[in-house]
């Protein structure tokens, strides 16, 4: 009863468009004073769940990401991975997918690379011919490896909410896994470019640029990753503390080096990564309010050892879960998936002693295919404003990236050492 | 009055930590002793304040929470006084946590605990905390300079740690395991048990210094208006739950770490971890070393209190 | 992962322009980041140990954290699904958008209201902080009173749909 009236409440709530941090607080102390616990546990609650300093890592990628994109980084990434691919059909989709993944390794959050790629890429795309609805199904597709590939807001919700995971185990997990989605998407990108006919071919003569010099000028943003990364493995710092080096490494490339940021700029990107970072932020708080009614009322234990008692062996939870999460990922978006679900999760990963880093890469692998499926798809919203199409639009092409993207998911469920290999051999 | 179905319970550690087991001991105990008139789930890592421990007293004292063992470190933001036990090198062993708690300044405690809405009941303990770091061995003050620790969340130990010239980072405990595997942090400070059940030698924590420089008793305590709805029969029932809980937690929290029986720091020692063990004189290097703070912190903590405890610990059989 | 860093075609325009808003939290994240940053480079170049400041960086990421969704409130970016609802009648949408509206200004009105109550114990019990013992209060009063300026940021958006401003 009690159970059907807190999930029940939040999807209708949810369905009502009411934002999704208040339909989980709304649901949550709705229930808290029907069955009269303490409804003076709300501020509590709320501003507990916000002052987390693990959580601090959050605004601060999502600075670092903004600031590169300002900076000019993605743009000479795009230049160099077209030096090197080459002038040819399908051509630039690959560029896309490589150079998200490249900046992948600088943000944390997906919509942000989506807006960063979908910038500098949308036009070329455009003007060689892809269609608008197939450019930004490529794009949103790719910034889905953002998430993946560390850093990832991803990987440090869930190592807020499984303290066993830590966020260097994850972001070291997430690498090789992320590289294959990536990977995985350039196939149906490729294929579907040359099977259409988008692209232009070189024309005979016509000059490539030089490697070198694309190369000279991208140093820069191709070093960004390998200090937020090489920084955390060397100990000098912690996640939040990297964070924060990338985002002054960003400012002086953007400043010193580059010359392409302007103090006005500076104070814009810091106004959008607050609100953005608030957006998030404001969900884990008030969700909350959501889990302490959850735990409070003892409604996880018989769900959790419902799915358990299915009898269907670990494999069929996990393929239960699974398609239970593409059915949830069409709503919701990964951070509120996180912090409704893992409550129910994570008691079935230690019933079947999954190992709980390459579980939260399982999960996060299934939020970033959520992130491209319409028709709730938070980076399809970004890449189709930018390319002026719709998100029905979107549908003729997309369903071949997610197939991609779920192979690759497959192959890390039954390879666990695909996640597993790197943290481990980092010594995580 | 009428008796709630179910009673929530708080702990900031969860079996099998003896904290754990004394809160689960407890719950088990008051089902049995009120003939299931009452019943207590418990909630460990301080899960009904969102793992925030020092939002725990708070909760209690509101009524979101109606039982707690909780800790004097953690409750010292909202009652000075319990920084008493945080005092550097107050307590030289476990008979002067004894003669406090089970003394005159235990029941001091209690009577002011009982001021602020809660009934305080029988004490528990989570055990000295020793110091752990993954650079080197350390014997004196000196070695201590320039490691990164990190600590619990009370001025009083960044006080104490910025005195003999370390280098403090407050940070809580599931930030500080990253931070430990990662070495952006060097070193920290625990009781033996968690510094086992974390796993904590896999976290490059090799060498291991037993100062016991300060100890962190428990107390457990019932919200005073739930106290009040019950029959003074299920009171006494809850009382004596809690006094024989506090007893089975306090002798599991001191296993296998006594002169008598040292079988845990053998084990720690089996795990490659180097054990320095001070002698009184090398204890005494640290206590002059931190005396400034322990002058500073009376005055806070109330010198009458403190010079009770002092007399009480000198007095200890 | 939320949010489009796009803005919207009709930019509103509440009468209390949100550049307030917009320049406080700006202040609060490059304050939290110069903080961290003097942290990490302290411990590297000194011994002296600027720990303490990790309780303002949280206090100011609470802080940013509601200036931010007031921001986001005025220019409807909190996460929502409108999938179903842009399936209705106009007039039902409207009717929707209200309850919205409605629902999370209830939401903050309560966190404003329950939330003094919790300062006030604070302050009477005379709650210190963790790290560095300063009164609780100081850094938990804003939630309050950040609350209710976004239930009245809400309210403000349900006028302007109410009037035929917004959609
Ligand atoms: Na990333
Ligand atoms: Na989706």
């Amino acid at each position: 009863m009690i159970t059907a009236l807190l999930f029940g409440g939040f999807a209708v709530l949810l369905a009502l468009s009411v934002p999704i941090g208040v339909a989980l607080a709304l649901a949550g102390a709705g229930v808290i004073a029907v069955a009269g616990l303490g409804v003076l546990s709300l501020p509590t609650t709320v501003y507990t769940g916000m002052a987390k300093y693990p959580l601090l890592a959050i605004p601060m990628f999502v600075l670092t990401g903004l600031i590169f994109e300002r900076s000019g980084v993605a743009e000479r990434l795009v230049q160099f991975a077209l030096a090197v691919i080459g002038k040819r059909q399908g051509a630039l989709p690959a560029v896309a997918i490589t150079v998200a993944m490249f900046m992948g390794g600088i943000s944390g959050s997906g919509p942000a690379t989506s807006a960063a790629v979908g910038a500098v890429m949308t036009t070329a795309m455009l003007r060689e011919g892809y269609p608008r609805a197939f450019t930004a199904s490529v794009i949103g597709a790719a910034a889905a490896t953002d998430i993946l590939i560390p850093p990832s807001i991803a990987f440090i919700i869930y190592s807020v909410m499984v303290p066993q995971a830590s966020v260097p185990a994850l972001f070291a997990a997430g690498m090789i896994p992320g590289i294959l989605a990536g990977l995985a998407l350039l196939v149906p990108a490729v294929w579907m470019s040359r099977a259409n006919g988008f692209g232009e071919r070189a024309k005979p003569g016509e000059p490539r640029p030089s490697i070198w010099q694309a190369f000279v000028s991208a140093i820069w943003g191709l070093l960004a990753p390998v200090v937020i990364l090489g920084g955390m493995r060397a100990g000098l710092f912690t996640p939040t503390e990297a964070a924060v080096v990338a985002a002054v490494y960003g400012l002086f490339v953007g400043f010193v080096i580059y010359r392409t940021l302007t103090l006005r700029d500076l104070y814009e990107v810091l106004v959008e990564s607050a609100e953005i970072s608030a957006i998030i932020l404001i969900v884990v708080a008030l969700a909350g309010v959501f889990a302490w009614a959850t735990s409070t009322l003892g409604v996880i234990d018989p769900i959790a050892s419902g799915i358990v008692g299915l009898g269907v062996g670990q494999y069929g939870v996990l393929a239960l879960l699974i398609a239970a999460l593409v059915v949830i990922g069409m709503f919701l978006d990964g951070v509120s998936t996180f912090l409704i679900l893992l409550p129910i999760l994570v008691p079935i990963a230690n019933h079947f002693q999954w190992d709980l880093v390459w579980f939260g890469v399982i999960l996060t692998m299934k939020i970033a295919i959520g992130q491209f499926s319409p028709p709730m798809a938070v980076n399809l919203m970004v890449t189709c404003k930018i390319a002026g199409t719709t998100m029905e639009a979107t549908v003729r092409w997309v369903g071949w990236l997610i197939f991609a993207m779920f192979l690759a998911l497959a192959a890390v469920v039954a390879v666990p050492d695909l996640a597993l290999w790197l943290p481990r051999s980092l010594g995580y | 009055a009428d008796y709630k179905a179910e009673y929530k319970l708080s702990t900031v550690l969860g079996k099998p930590f003896p904290w754990g087991v004394s809160g689960d001991r407890w719950a088990e105990l008051v089902k049995e002793k009120t003939s299931g008139r009452i019943t207590i789930k418990m909630y460990p890592g301080t899960s009904l304040v969102n793992g925030d421990q020092t939002k725990e007293f708070t909760a209690l004292r509101q009524g979101v929470i109606d039982l707690a063992v909780g800790s004097t470190i953690n409750w010292s933001p909202q009652v000075k006084e319990l920084n008493l036990f945080a005092l550097p090198f107050l307590m030289p062993d476990h008979k002067a946590i004894d003669a406090l708690t089970q003394g005159p300044v235990g029941k001091q405690l209690f009577d002011l605990l009982a001021t602020k809405d809660v009934v305080p009941l029988a004490w528990g303990e989570n055990g000295f905390r020793e110091l752990s770091n993954s650079k080197k061995a350390v014997a004196t003050p000196d070695d201590l300079k320039g490691l990164k620790i990190r600590v619990v969340g009370s001025p009083l130990f960044l006080d104490t740690f910025s005195a003999l010239g370390a280098n403090p980072t407050q940070m809580s405990w599931a930030d500080a395991q990253p931070a430990l595997s990662t070495s952006a942090v060097d070193g920290q400070e625990n009781p033996l048990a968690i510094f086992t059940a974390a796993k904590l030698p896999t976290l490059n924590q090799k060498h291991l210094t037993l100062w016991g420089y300060v100890a962190d008793p428990l107390i457990f305590v019932v919200n005073k208006e739930v106290w009040n709805s019950w029959s003074k029969e299920d009171q006494e029932a809850v009382r004596a739950a809690a006094l024989q809980a506090g007893q089975e937690g306090i002798a599991l929290a001191r296993k296998g770490i006594t002169a008598g029986d040292d079988s845990l720091i053998k084990e720690i020692k089996a795990q490659g971890v180097d054990v320095v063990q001070l002698t009184p004189d090398q204890q005494k290097a640290f206590q002059k070393a931190t005396r400034p703070v322990f002058d500073k912190w009376v005055q806070t903590i109330g010198p009458a209190l403190v010079k009770q405890a002092e007399e009480s610990i000198a007095a200890r059989k | 992962m939320p949010n489009d860093p796009i803005p919207p075609q009709n930019e509103p325009r509440p009468r209390i322009p949100i550049r307030i808003e917009e320049a406080l939290a700006a202040l609060a994240i490059a304050v939290m980041g110069l903080i961290t940053f003097a942290n990490v480079l302290t411990r590297y170049l000194s011994n002296v140990s600027l720990a303490f400041t990790e309780e303002y960086a949280i206090a100011l990421m609470v802080v940013m954290t509601l200036l931010g969704a007031s921001v986001a409130v005025v220019r409807d970016h909190h996460i929502r699904i409108t999938f179903f609802v842009d399936r209705l009648s106009a007039g039902n949408r409207r009717r929707a958008e209200l309850f919205a509206v409605l629902a999370t200004a209830l939401v903050f009105a309560g966190l404003a209201a329950y939330g003094v109550r919790m300062v006030y114990d604070e302050y009477r019990f005379e709650v210190t902080s963790p790290g560095l013992g300063v009164p609780q209060w100081i850094y938990s009063v804003w939630l309050p009173i950040l609350s209710a300026v976004i239930a009245a940021r809400t309210l403000g958006r349900g006028l302007r749909i109410l009037k035929g401003d917004e959609p």
